[in-house]
């Protein structure tokens, strides 16, 4: 498969003109495009410092010399590269039902995110728990690496996903950007110990949540129904008349506002995006709308 | 008027299958339940939904449920046989009244038990429907007038009464079905249905569903013993038989008749028997004088829970001194042919050349002749059994028939009683066409096989295949044929010693006959056709005929009637009623086309869903 359908080229060139963005600034391990806490060689000035013997002269601003007769020397701060974990959830709930393009959706948000940070010469890894686990990648031919994996991933067995997501967070063991994307259709709690390890690992944490409308409104249009779990196979018989589908509504928003809550206590960027919304939208609108990609 | 729209049901027990299978339809659709079953992301929120909410209150099935607890429904009648009955008018009723159904049970006999059966039965029929009445005993018997009313029938049934006689209620219940003037027979006995009981259409059969006690006790025998050593006296065998399931004593009186007509008892005997076994006692020091005697047994408790059936523990005998042998015409001896294994009877060897020079009241003096394997040359003086001729006789044709196969027989005739002749096999065998008025007993392919009659009084049977020697219990087909062709060719010769119940007497009038030991039941002397009395009741039998008094002993005693404890089956047979109701065929075709084309439907159904399941 061509990893080129993984992100047609208009939304490639649209994603050039975005660019990915840290709220705060890392130690980078080499030198990129974003601002380093280490000042040296840049474009953006960061202070004067008087000249100490041993500097570079050609650092010495001679205007100020000029204006008041003192050796000054301009600082940068250094521009190095970034480092992006992506934590793809590939669970089953990310596959049913069937044709609702949740999946297909996380996984274009994370080529998306992959490619803007390859352009940008960062270090990218996306990680799927369970399926795909490859080291930090960089340099704009890893994107038909990662693109190609990405296509070609089968569904995910029953995975213990807290315990695996877990697992590939660990790799992630650098100072820089992670993005979550998933469902979050699962106990608040696995959310919220996921989210609390990649923090405690430093990371610059994004989560991004992918619904399909199925997930809003689960068996429309049926009445009677024995919901199966696409993840554990459990049936639960139900009725779903407009009381239980407004309680089914209430308690989808309860769990929301759970993860929205913990996100903001957490300075956590949280967006919601719909599988049926049109993708560049998403990226203008949800994706910038977390500072992400700007 | 007639009720229509009335069904029946063939085999009601799968009835019960219809309730069965709706429950497990239930069970299976609540268990897969009635919703669609959709694959969601995770259950994850939905399983927070309240009980009360996502559970459902009722069981609502699909429309599916329906149409297959409808099809299981169908399938359940068409099981069971449900027929609709065309409106009956002409109905027979067939009750058992041989001497079994006297047995008591509960102050009741089995009879009276039948017949209210019964009666219930024509309370439910049609007020405009006609019966007729039938009973099995001694031989099928048309009860009061044809076509009864309802009510007449009701009334009628009272007076039927058991008779001390055997009754084929198999054999009864074809001849009736034969007669093409009913649409429906209704049997009502004591006998079980048949292990292979096959409901037939338009015949129903109603057994009774308790018996009562079983245990009986019998003479089955009476007979005097010759020879005796001493000339002023006779000697007497009683065998008596337990048919019961304990064992018990009992005082076994003998009385005598002497010449004055004066009764006496010569003698009583007590004796223990054990449970199911049979024992002989002989009295001896009878009067020579004695024109009769009389056996009775008495049980201590003599209670209808020990002795079901008092008649035959009383047996009458008479005293005369004509032979009781059975004359054997042939070429072997009697030891070769196995006939002294036969017991009660008597066999005397003789030559052929030798017979046929006797004079023909030497003849006469036997109860019968075999003439095994040789040629009359001239109709016999006395009863006759013709067995295997080996060429024409002086009164039948024959003809020789290789591998002969049976094809029908005269059910109702006593020499084919309890014979089932789909086991003989004849390889080699004679068919006869006779001068004389015998007539045809036992058809094979080619012609008749057995060939029965009487001729000047005596009884002559002629068969076409060979029946000796006699090898009992390892050839009993052949063995219960050659017996029962002894008992009929005697018969008629026992008319002073054991005259039978319903055996024609040898008198013209029954005006003159009276019972000795009860006078007052003359009435059950019965007229069965012009010159032809026959004694219903077993007895002794006195005629004055002006000058000179006959007496005649009347016996009656039938294993299959007295062992209570026989398992007695019916199986009903064809009916070949032309006028019976055709509708219930056609209403079982019906139900079979429905329950077919649901079928499909039901697959075709099932097949779409999971086409569009895969969609």
């Amino acid at each position: 498969m061509s990893s080129s359908l993984l992100l047609p080229p208009d939304i490639l060139r649209q994603l050039e003109l975005l660019k990915m963005r840290a709220r705060r600034s890392f130690l980078g391990s080499r030198q990129g495009g974003h601002l380093s806490q280490k000042k040296g060689h840049g474009i953006e000035f960061s202070e004067y410092r008087k000249y100490e013997l041993g500097d570079d002269p050609r650092h010495i601003d001679w205007g100020v010399y000029g204006r008041s007769d003192r050796l000054y020397v301009k600082r940068f701060q250094e521009e190095q590269d970034l480092s992006i974990g992506i934590l793809l959830d590939s669970s089953q709930s990310m596959h049913h039902p069937a044709g609702s393009g949740k999946w297909e959706m996380a996984r274009s948000l994370a080529g998306a995110i992959v490619y803007s940070g390859l352009m940008q010469q960062d270090r990218v890894m996306v990680t799927v728990p369970g399926l795909y686990e490859p080291p930090f990648m960089s340099g704009s031919s890893a994107y038909h690496t990662i693109a190609k994996a990405l296509m070609a991933l089968p569904r995910a067995a029953q995975i213990d996903f807290e315990r695996l997501a877990r697992l590939a967070v660990s790799r992630m063991s650098y100072p820089g950007i992670a993005v979550f994307i998933s469902d979050f259709l699962m106990p608040f709690e696995t959310v919220q110990t996921i989210l609390q390890h990649m923090q405690s690992l430093n990371l610059e944490v994004t989560a991004l949540q992918v619904l399909s409308p199925h997930d809003l409104v689960p068996a429309s249009g049926h009445e009677e129904v024995i919901a199966i779990d696409s993840e554990t196979g459990t049936e639960l018989t139900l009725s779903l008349n407009d009381e239980s589908r407004k309680e089914y509504a209430f308690l989808l928003e309860e769990h929301q506002l759970s993860i929205k809550r913990y996100c903001a206590e957490r300075a956590i960027p949280f967006a919601t995006i719909q599988s049926d919304q049109d993708f560049i939208s998403v990226l203008i609108n949800e994706v910038t709308s977390t500072g992400l990609l700007q | 008027m007639t009720i229509p729209g009335l069904f029946s049901i063939i085999h009601p027990l799968w009835l019960l299958s219809i309730p069965i299978a709706t429950a497990l339809l239930v069970y299976v659709y609540r268990k897969r339940g009635r919703g669609t079953r959709v694959v969601v992301a995770t259950n994850f929120i939905l399983q927070k939904l309240p009980r009360e909410l996502r559970s459902r209150s009722s069981f609502l099935p699909p429309p599916r449920f329906f149409f297959e607890c409808l099809l299981a429904i169908l399938i359940g009648l068409l099981l069971a046989g449900i027929e609709q009955e065309q409106e009956t008018k002409n109905i027979a009723i067939l009750v058992d009244n041989s001497y079994h159904t006297r047995a008591l049970f509960s102050n009741e006999t089995r009879l009276a038990r039948i017949i209210q059966k019964a009666q219930a039965s024509i309370s439910s029929f049609p007020r405009d429907a006609t019966v007729t009445l039938f009973s099995t005993a001694p031989f099928p018997t048309q009860i009061g007038e044809s076509y009864l009313s309802t009510t007449e029938a009701w009334n009628t049934l009272e007076s039927v009464r058991w008779v001390e006689a055997t009754g084929n209620l198999q054999s009864a219940a074809e001849f009736i079905a034969k007669q093409q003037t009913f649409e429906s027979l209704y049997i009502f006995s004591d006998a079980m249905p048949a292990v292979d009981y096959r409901p037939q259409k338009s015949i129903y059969y109603f057994p009774l569903n308790e018996v009562g006690p079983e245990n009986n006790f019998a003479i089955r025998e009476l007979a005097w013993i010759k020879n005796t050593a001493s000339e002023s006296s006779l000697q007497l065998r009683v065998s008596i038989v337990s048919y019961s399931n304990k064992d018990t004593v009992a005082t076994v009186h003998l009385q005598c008749m002497d010449p004055q007509n004066r009764i006496e008892t010569i003698e009583t005997k007590e004796l223990s028997i054990k449970a199911g076994t049979s024992i002989d006692l002989t009295f001896t020091a009878i009067p020579e004088q004695s024109k009769a005697c009389k056996s009775t047994i008495h049980l201590p408790e003599n209670t209808q829970s020990i002795d079901a059936l008092p008649e035959d523990n009383t047996r009458w005998i008479i005293n005369n001194n004509e032979s009781d042998s059975i004359i054997l015409v042939s070429e072997f001896p009697v030891e070769a042919l196995k006939l002294d294994t036969i017991s009660h009877y008597t066999f005397e060897h003789q030559h052929p050349a030798r017979y046929f020079q006797q004079a023909p009241e030497q003849q006469r003096r036997y109860k019968a002749a075999i003439f095994h394997r040789i040629n009359a040359l001239k109709q016999p003086e006395t009863n006759a059994l013709f067995i295997a001729p080996e060429e024409t006789l002086a009164f039948a044709n024959t003809e020789l028939q290789e591998n002969a196969e049976l094809t029908r027989w005269d059910a109702g005739h006593p020499i084919v009683r309890y014979v089932n002749f789909s086991t003989i096999n004849l390889t080699r065998a004679r068919s006869f066409s006779s001068s004389l008025e015998l007539y045809p007993v036992v058809y094979a392919n080619k012609g008749s096989l057995i060939l029965a009659g009487e001729s000047e009084n005596n009884r002559i049977l002629v068969t076409g295949f060979e029946l000796l020697p006699f090898e009992g219990k390892t050839q009993p087909t052949l063995s219960i044929l050659f017996l029962n062709m002894l008992k009929w060719i005697t018969e008629n010769k026992e008319s002073s010693s054991a005259l039978t119940t319903f055996q024609t007497l040898p008198v013209t009038d029954n005006s003159s006959l009276r019972y000795v030991d009860a006078p007052n039941i003359d009435a059950k002397i019965v007229m069965a056709a012009e010159e032809s009395v026959q004694a219903r009741y077993a007895g002794l039998l006195e005629h004055t005929d002006g000058t000179t008094d006959t007496l005649y002993a009347v016996t009656f005693f039938e294993e299959q009637e007295s062992d209570l404890r026989t398992v007695r089956s019916f199986s009903p047979p064809e009916f070949n009623s032309q006028s019976a109701p055709t509708i219930d065929e056609h209403l079982s075709r019906t139900f079979l086309w429905i329950v077919i084309i649901l079928l499909l439907l039901d697959l075709i159904w099932i097949g779409f869903q999971s086409l569009w399941r895969n969609k």
